[in-house]
């Protein structure tokens, strides 16, 4: 694998990356302007080596699995010695937005024995250091120190938990009932809102006393949540959250707006998901979509057109290094985006929220999933929606980025062959030159192309789109780590079927000559060499000064 | 007098004697009945009150009777040392939960007093216990469905969350959301009837292909997916057929998961 950490150790200070552990992962990207770049601070800390945080499961026989929380050194895939914490571990997310010097993780724990809470059982958060100073690398030791901890109530899922500056937030179930219940938050408990889900908004600036900072109803259940930080880097303080909805709708009698389908603004203004933007679980869609796309046509939801025009045909194939731009859907099924922007007053200490705009997001054939992912893009922030195949018609993924900024319209779109219509959020490669990297895979694949991974540089004026590459078994999430530049795909199955994959990401590869980009690293082997633990979530450190020039 | 007296000292001093060196186990005809909770693991024994006789000083009351619980999965099995099980003094029946699932339970009872002193008996009942708990059904999701980036919270495939907790609310008497030839509707677990169940023809290979054309539309792959590696074994998928059969009982209570 290519090392990275001289050259990262030559550029300047920029801005953040996220790389959440999570199919909602939130990941930034480092832009290739160097007129934009903010000079370091003076005293800057120097980069600090890369890690990778896993919760996970350790198989312990007859005596049931151990949760616990642990760190790998991204170079070999070893567990660094005395990083295994018994802990069970709901999220992780690294604070990638936080100020130069600070190195924190957010570990949402769950206290109900399970990884995944129900409505009122004990769930916390844990703002974690590791510690690799006070034992040097040259035992190769490091250790998790519990800087904080805050009981928050029961969160729903990873893949709605993010950070921005300052702050941390997720999705927890609400008091639909309106009885007053609290899941605690600060002392004395929050009371939560008589809604079924709440985005919960916690101050991390003193990241030994959370503060509940925002506590906003939601009657309908995100399937992402994505954090960015401030579009100005001056602001200390902020950024946006925006949350992902998918629907089930049927796709305007119209057949679509224009191309970009932007609704820049508009929206809901109690704070609630926007009409017709179905939760997660109102309503399942009619269509199957647990891989298998090879059955007999007729998806029965009324929600396959549209797409087809926009994601088959010369969606790109495989011949690497063409260009894949491709038009917003404009029809299809409706999802939505709805941003949140996040703004704290100095004086009274107060953090206030309130919605930036909300998109409509057209993707194909009803029962495909969607991925989101932060991203910066032209000095842009925005999010990175991926959307599967449809189940009928063509084929073909694609991956439209939605700026958060005023219109919201959707700017460019890449498309790139894909059968899966399952696909999980894209990672993100932020130092890819001359432009960021999106890696796609799906669950499944189909039953007759096995799952596979995808590279798609987000040029601008046109993308490369790698061959694919088989991820040899399900896609569970994907996360990239920065210092070694690899990608990891957790993989967690019954009894021994259980791997952390990586794949190392050659750049040049995909820029110079079109050819494959990832190289699976053969676990086991002193290249890639991981403990015996079930990956359940994985994320990454990624210095804020990464790709700086 | 004195010789009464005296006698009266001398019987004093037999009862302390033998309240101290009291040997004698109280009196206890064993287990009465037992019976199994159709939904649970779980096994209820009775039996009558032990007595224990003697000098009043020395004797246990029967609110002081402890009672041992021994098991063994053969009759006559029973290893009479540390017991399973101990009664609360005083009780004529307990409740014992957590036993092996689809197994025939052999059970011995001893009364003790509170010398230590514990009847003999052998008198065994048995109890066969269930297949149809939602215990070995919750165990085959954990391992196969409710893995992190499937049937989980957040955005399952289907909307469709299979984890502790939250699986069987989401599934018995809830719409598959997919429709049969004809129209109708299929629920994901209709109790006692696993063939109609979607989640069973999902997971059940001969059902399945079955399925494909009586639902006349893609059903997606068998699950676990084949691209998984994961395979269920016929005993787990006759597990969830068991427990559908036996009306989709849920023992324990349900914990709740139902937003």
């Amino acid at each position: 694998m290519n090392d990275r950490t001289d050259w990262v150790r030559t550029r300047a200070w920029l801005t953040g990356c996220s790389l959440l552990g999570g199919v909602g992962a939130a990941c930034s990207l480092i832009n290739a302007y160097p007129q934009v770049v903010p000079a370091p601070p003076a005293d800057a800390a120097p980069p600090t080596p890369g890690a990778i945080a896993v919760g996970g499961r350790v198989p312990t026989g007859d005596a049931g699995d151990q949760f616990i929380l642990t760190a790998l050194d991204p170079s070999t895939g070893l567990e660094f010695p005395g990083a295994r914490t018994p802990m069970t571990v709901s999220a992780v997310v690294y604070d990638a937005y936080g100020a130069s010097g600070r190195d924190l993780w957010y570990v949402f724990e769950s206290g109900a024995g399970a990884i995944f809470p129900l409505p009122g059982e004990p769930f916390f958060v844990d703002t974690m250091q590791l510690d690799r100073t006070t034992t040097p690398p040259a035992n190769g030791g490091s250790q998790w120190h519990q800087v904080g901890q805050l009981q928050i109530p029961a969160g729903v899922s990873y893949a709605t938990t993010a950070a921005a500056l300052n702050y941390v937030a997720y999705v927890a179930y609400g008091d639909p009932d309106g009885d007053g219940g609290t899941g605690g938050c600060a002392d004395g408990g929050v009371e939560l809102p008589a809604a079924n889900y709440a985005l919960i908004v916690l101050d991390t600036s003193d990241p030994t006393n959370l503060q509940c900072a925002v506590v906003l109803p939601l009657d309908t259940q995100p399937v992402a949540l994505v954090g960015t930080p401030p579009a100005d880097p001056t602001v200390t303080f902020g950024g946006s959250l925006s949350l992902g909805y998918k629907a089930s709708t049927s796709p305007p009698s119209d057949g679509g707006g224009s191309a970009g389908n932007a609704e820049g603004g508009g929206g809901p203004s109690d704070g609630t998901a926007p009409d017709g933007a179905g939760g997660a679980d109102a309503g399942a869609p009619a269509a199957e979509d647990d891989g298998g796309t090879d059955g007999p046509a007729g998806s029965d939801d009324g929600s396959t057109g549209g797409a087809d025009a926009t994601v088959g045909g010369d969606a790109g194939g495989s011949d690497a290094g063409g260009a894949v731009a491709c038009a917003p859907p404009t029809s299809g099924s409706i999802a939505h985006l709805t941003t949140y922007g996040l703004s704290h007053d100095p004086i009274s200490n107060q953090t206030s929220i309130g919605m930036q705009s909300d998109v409509s997001i057209y993707y194909p054939g009803g029962a495909t999933d969607l991925g989101f992912a932060a991203v910066q893009l032209d000095q842009t922030w925005g999010v990175l929606v991926a959307t599967g195949a449809a189940q009928t018609g063509p084929g073909g993924g694609m991956l439209t980025f939605y700026p958060l900024q005023e219109s919201s319209s959707a700017t460019t779109s890449w498309c790139f062959p894909f059968a899966d219509p399952v696909i999980k959020a894209p990672a993100i490669d932020p130092c890819s030159l001359p432009a960021p990297t999106a890696f796609v895979t799906g669950t499944n694949g189909t039953s007759a192309v096995p799952n596979q991974l995808y590279a798609v540089m987000l040029s601008p004026d046109g993308g490369i789109v790698a061959p694919s590459t088989p991820l040899g078994h399900s896609g569970q999430t994907l996360s990239f780590e920065p210092f070694k530049s690899t990608l990891l795909a957790p993989y967690s199955q019954e009894d021994d079927n259980f791997e952390l994959t990586a794949f190392a990401f050659d750049v040049a590869t995909l820029v110079d000559d079109g050819g494959e980009p990832l190289t699976r690293e053969q676990t086991g082997t002193p290249d890639w060499n991981p403990p015996k633990v079930r990956p359940n979530f994985v994320a990454t450190r990624s210095s804020v000064s990464l790709c700086s020039p | 007098m004195r010789p009464l007296e005296l006698g009266s000292i001398s019987l004093v001093l037999v009862c302390l004697t033998a309240c101290t060196t009291k040997t004698d186990p109280p009196t206890f005809e064993g287990i009465a009945a037992s019976t199994t909770d159709p939904d649970c693991l779980s096994a209820t024994l009775s039996w009558q009150p032990a007595t224990d006789t003697g000098p009043s000083q020395a004797h246990t009351p029967q609110d002081q009777i402890a009672y041992d619980v021994y098991l063994a999965t053969a009759p006559g099995g029973e290893a009479f040392g540390e017991p399973a099980f101990a009664s609360v003094t005083g009780q004529a029946a307990i409740t014992l939960s957590g036993l092996p699932q689809q197994s025939v339970v052999y059970f011995v009872v001893r009364a003790r007093d509170a010398a230590g002193n514990q009847d003999d008996n052998r008198v065994e009942q048995s109890v066969t216990t269930a297949t149809k708990s939602f215990f070995g059904v919750q165990t085959i999701f954990d391992n196969f469905c409710a893995v992190v980036g499937c049937h989980v919270p957040g955005d399952p495939p289907r909307g469709l969350i299979l984890s502790d907790g939250f699986a069987r609310a989401r599934i018995v008497d809830q719409p598959a959301n997919t429709r049969l030839l004809d129209g109708g509707e299929i629920d994901l677990v209709m109790p006692y009837d696993a063939d109609v169940s979607y989640l069973f023809v999902k997971i059940d290979p001969p059902l399945f292909e079955a399925g494909m054309s009586e639902f006349g539309r893609a059903e997606g792959t068998l699950m676990p997916a084949p691209q998984t590696g994961a395979m269920l074994q016929p005993q787990e998928i006759a597990t969830i057929q068991d427990w559908i059969q036996s009306g989709a009982v849920s023992c324990p209570a349900d914990a709740g998961g139902d937003q």
